[in-house]
């Protein structure tokens, strides 16, 4: 597939197709909605190829049956787990009609993904925690120059996986004003089930904490505030998948 | 034609063709009436036909037999009809799915008139569950409840697995996901996985302690995902049980209200529980039914839903609908195109992705189906002719079921999977109608004919005149007009039908039943009566219609005139010959007959006692004409020169014939001209002779006498007729003698003569104009009669070949020459 550079990119990326399968559908929609083209990414991590050279490792599939790992057993299986993944992105595109490709790099996750990115572009982090299946949506952003758009396309996103959106601005200290326009505002009203404003704490910990009791679905994050969080430890305290809007 | 026949003697006009008298018609109404529908003299078939209509047992099915043309169809049809009406209407007949194995659909039986009602109430069930379902289940009560489960169940998941990952994280483990499942790997301070050189440069003791560590987590981690996919299943069941009992009280609710107008019919219980179950099990196919607030012109509410494939298994197939009054009476079908198919019913294909499929929705019934109750009419030419129909028909009759074949089946072509639906019970009265050639064929090569069809309806061709017949007869012709809007028959018409009748009966003293002929004169009558602007039809117009019937026909008859006429067929009528004589000869082509003159000659010499039939030896004479030469010559060989060897030769032939000849109407004809060859005295030729002889020298009656008179008549007729010429017809055939007009006048003009005879001696005195001669005391003829000449003549011919000794070396040797005088 030819990428175009001058597109919006939705980057979806994962460690195994479990976790891709999270995210692909969400990814299309994406793709097919904002008009932009998908490019998903398996990440071979480093560190998995070099656990299962280890002659203790081991692995445990969903149903408790551990057996040992060879490296060249997680060989294999990360090729069945990119034909299985290349699959399904190529039958959900077709049936959108989007532009799509593919790819397999090794390194690390989640930080393996952000390559390239250009303003406009979204990537999609794919985490599958067994059993969760409800949950809102979560916009988290900074309440100073936040993006409405980005609140659009989260309200789309609610929209299309028919759960709830709750928005959090965040402001970087109790001095600061909310330059949120009204009408800003009255769209996101409009848009979220919920709308919660909270103080910044200097190191986001309750951020964190709040996310981690949400139990979310989805969490879409801004690209600056996720720089402030670190992807990995959003991930860690989300335990779903997420989109960090690049703007 | 009243007062014993004398023979020897011309007959009268009067004698020649029945005229009726009006009075014999009854009082006449002008107005039209359907009239007496084709059952007169037919007595013995309405009693049989009455029979099978009412009897109750399976195998009194009837076989009406006759000629066509003669009312079968029309007769048997209304009979029935008029038993049918009597009866009670039939039940109706469903196929519907059978959820337990789709190929094998159920029948269901209903009372006559519900079908339809619950075909439309499925459909109903189905639309208001296409749009109360969703709504269910969009309701928030369900909703809630969903969200509940889903989060009680997601709550155990995670939670587990989030104390799992929160516990590794504090020994400063991680959890990883790869492609193969889980994998706990010890980290470094920023929380990355250790690589294992960075384990292999730790102390061995961080190493054990790191080592216990994975393996505690290890085993907590099998544990937690261990329960996950109870919990998943638990997690499904408690969805599933919310969403049935959603479904369920939907459904419920939807059926109670259909199922309240059926409550009566016991049949349909067992379907209904079989509904409710699959409606609840399958509930998903209503969410997924593609409806949206803008789906398509027409509101959601009032889109067919059933229509829809996903549906199609709750639909009502139905195979037949009755009246719902029950005085409507049994059905009464007629079936004109029996094939296999259009009489059991069949099952549809259609092809899927280059397959070809089917549903119980796809059976089609067939003629059987629409009869079942009642009755169904079949021509029985039409059924044999169709493969695979009569044994179908007869397997439906012996097993008292419908079974759906199909002609692929029957040949195994079909490999593709077909259905196997309920046989619906047949309770039916078979009416073939055929030719009595299919009946008696049946009968001779089919045993379970006679097993089936116990009740034969044996139509008669005709009928005599006496009583009330006529005005019978009138009744039904004023029918046909009836019938077929036609013009009414005036007096003289209808009583030149009558005599019509009686020609086409071939029988002065019957009326033939020919319906459909009679109906083709009638309705080309009324069109030429229509041309010539006539209120009604006349019987000029009855006439021109039968003249107009014959001359279209009567090209190979105007052939044959012409081949006389030219002299290209040699046929004499007038003059003396010996040893010739004009025979007459009917042929047949199509429905068309008619009369010609055939010269048939004699030679005689002395022989060894063998009367040669030229036409046997050349094997163009047939059984029935090779019978009449040896009866003649056993007349020959038993009444004259008794003392003596018979001592002839002699040869008979019909001139010009080089087609097949058969029958024995020309024995008396043969005979004559041997006869004459015999005593040399020559026949006059202004005669012709038809007539069978015995071996007593009695004539017997022959077919065609009306065709083959008006044949020599018309050769008579073209050269001019004399006064002299006649035909001598057997006397017993003066009773079938039905002639046309021209012949009729002819003779009343005296111009030309019919003289019927009843003996071998009186037709030769009349040949001739010689006496046969009887014997006297002395036992001979007298010297100078017809028998005393042939007497002497074979005496000679004994004596001349006692003179030339042994009998054996003599040969056929060439006839004695005597000049034609």
């Amino acid at each position: 597939m030819t990428f175009s550079s001058k597109s919006r990119r939705i980057v979806i990326g994962a460690t195994c197709y479990a976790d891709a399968t999270s995210v692909i559908e969400i990814g299309c929609f994406l793709a097919q909605s904002t008009k932009g083209e998908l490019q998903a990414v398996l990440i071979e991590e480093d560190a998995v190829y070099s656990l299962s050279a280890q002659p203790s490792a081991r692995v445990t599939p969903v149903g408790g049956l551990s057996r040992p790992v060879t490296p060249e057993a997680m060989i294999d299986a990360f090729k069945r787990d990119a034909a299985a993944y290349e699959k399904a992105i190529r039958e959900s595109a077709a049936k959108r009609a989007i532009r799509w490709s593919f790819e397999k790099r090794r390194g690390e996750f989640p930080i393996g993904l952000n390559h390239d990115l250009a303003t406009g572009d979204l990537i999609v982090f794919g985490y599958q925690v067994p059993g969760r299946s409800v949950g809102e949506i979560l916009v988290v952003d900074y309440a100073d120059d936040m993006d409405v758009s980005l609140v659009e396309l989260a309200s789309n996103v609610a929209r299309e996986m028919r759960r709830p959106l709750h928005v959090v601005l965040l402001r970087k200290s109790p001095e600061a004003a909310i330059k949120v326009s009204e009408h800003s505002r009255s769209r996101m009203e409009g848009l979220a089930t919920n709308l919660t404003i909270i103080d910044q704490q200097d190191n986001l910990t309750e951020l964190l904490e709040a996310i981690r009791r949400g139990r979310s679905a989805m969490v879409m994050i801004s690209a600056e505030l996720a720089r402030d969080i670190g992807i990995d430890r959003l991930l860690d305290a989300a335990r779903c998948p997420a989109i960090v809007y690049t703007g | 034609m009243s007062g014993k026949l004398i023979t020897g003697v011309p007959l009268a006009a009067e004698q020649l063709c029945v005229v009726f008298d009006p009075k014999v018609l009854g009082v006449r109404s002008e107005a039209k009436t359907s009239g007496v529908q084709g059952l007169l003299g037919q007595d013995r078939a309405f009693e049989a036909i009455s029979l099978s209509a009412k009897i109750p047992y399976s195998d009194f099915n009837l076989f009406v037999l006759g000629r066509p043309g003669y009312g079968r169809h029309t007769a048997v049809h209304d009979l029935l009809a008029k038993e049918a009406a009597n009866r009670t209407v039939a039940s109706d007949w469903v196929y519907v799915n059978n959820f337990d194995a789709p190929h094998k659909p159920t029948a269901i039986e209903l009372p006559a008139g519900m079908a339809i009602p619950l075909r439309a109430a499925m459909q109903a069930v189905v639309d208001d569950l296409a749009n109360d379902i969703p709504a269910y289940f969009e309701a928030d009560d369900y909703q809630s409840k969903r969200r509940a489960i889903e989060q009680d169940y997601g709550e155990k998941h995670e939670q587990s697995f989030n104390d799992l990952m929160d516990n590794a994280k504090a020994k400063g483990l991680v959890v990883l996901r790869t492609p193969m499942g889980f994998m706990v790997a010890a980290t470094t301070q920023d929380g990355k996985p250790l690589t294992p050189d960075q384990y292999d440069a730790l102390p061995e003791a961080e190493q054990k302690d790191i080592d216990e560590k994975v393996a505690v987590t290890q085993k907590e981690l099998e544990n937690v995902l261990k329960e996950i996919p109870k919990r998943e299943k638990a997690h499904r069941r408690a969805l599933e049980e919310l969403n049935s009992g959603v479904a369920t009280r939907a459904v419920a609710d939807t059926m109670a209200e259909m199922t309240a107008d059926f409550t009566e019919i016991e049949a349909l219980q067992p379907y209904f529980v079989a509904v409710k179950a699959d409606l609840i099990e399958n509930a998903e196919l209503f969410l997924t039914n593609g409806t949206g607030a803008h789906a398509g012109a027409f509101p959601v509410e009032t889109t067919k839903f059933y229509q829809r494939p996903q549906f199609q298994r709750y639909s009502v197939n139905v195979m037949i609908c009755n009246p719902t009054d029950h005085n409507a009476g049994a059905a009464i079908v007629t079936e004109d195109l029996p094939t296999l198919g259009n009489l059991v019913g069949r099952v549809e294909h259609k092809s899927e992705m280059g397959a070809l499929v089917t549903d119980f929705t796809m059976i089609k019934p067939g003629a059987l189906h629409r009869a079942n109750g009642g009755y169904i009419i079949l021509d029985v030419r039409n059924l044999l002719t169709e493969p695979f129909a009569w044994d179908a028909l007869k397997r439906c009759l012996k097993t008292g079921q419908i079974s759906i074949t199909s002609v692929e089946q029957r040949l195994s072509l079909f490999a593709t999977t077909s259905l196997e639906p309920d046989p619906i019970p047949l309770n039916l009265r078979v009416a073939l109608v055929g030719e009595r050639m299919f009946y008696y064929l049946l009968m001779e090569l089919d045993p379970d004919f006679t097993d089936l069809f116990k009740v034969q309806a044996d139509f008669n061709d005709d009928v005599f005149i006496d009583g009330d017949t006529p005005k019978q007869f009138a009744d039904l012709l004023t029918g046909i007009t009836g019938r077929e809007n036609l013009r009414p028959l005036q007096t003289d018409a209808l009583l030149s039908l009558l005599t019509e009748a009686t020609r086409l009966a071939d029988d002065a003293e019957k009326l033939s039943l020919n319906v459909g002929k009679l109906s083709d004169i009638v309705r080309e009558a009324d069109f030429r009566a229509g041309t010539a602007e006539h209120k009604e039809i006349l019987a000029e117009d009855i006439d021109g219609a039968i003249a107009a019937i014959e001359d279209r026909a009567s090209r190979p008859r105007e052939r044959t005139q012409e081949a006389i006429a030219r002299n290209m067929l040699l046929i004499d009528t007038d003059g003396k010959e010996t040893g010739q004589i004009n025979a007459l000869s009917v042929l047949q082509i199509g429905d068309f007959m008619f009369g010609r003159p055939s010269r048939i000659t004699a030679r005689v010499r002395m022989g060894k006692g063998r009367v040669v039939d030229i036409e046997r030896e050349v094997e163009l004479g047939g059984p029935l004409h090779s019978k009449g030469m040896l009866i003649l010559s056993g007349y020959l060989s038993t009444l004259y020169a008794l003392d003596v060897p018979m001592s002839l030769w002699a040869s008979l032939v019909f001139e010009q014939s080089y087609g097949g000849v058969d029958g024995d109407s020309a024995s008396a004809a043969e005979l004559f001209t041997l006869l004459s060859a015999l005593s040399d005295c020559p026949i006059d030729q202004s005669f012709a002779v038809t007539g069978s002889v015995n071996q007593h020298g009695e004539v017997q009656p022959i077919g065609g006498v009306n065709q083959k008179i008006e044949g020599f008549f018309d050769v008579c007729a073209a050269r001019g007729l004399t006064g002299r010429q006649a035909v001598l017809i057997p006397d017993t055939n003066v009773k079938n003698l039905a002639l046309r007009r021209r012949v009729v006048q002819a003779v009343k003009d005296r111009k030309f003569n019919i003289i019927p005879f009843s003996t071998i001696n009186e037709g030769i005195g009349i040949l001739t104009g010689v006496e046969a001669g009887e014997r006297g005391k002395g036992g001979a003829f007298p010297e100078n009669s017809i028998n005393g000449k042939v007497e002497a003549r074979l005496q000679l011919f004994a004596r001349q070949l006692k003179s030339f000794g042994s009998h054996k070396n003599n040969d056929n040797s060439a006839p004695g020459g005597r000049k034609k005088k």
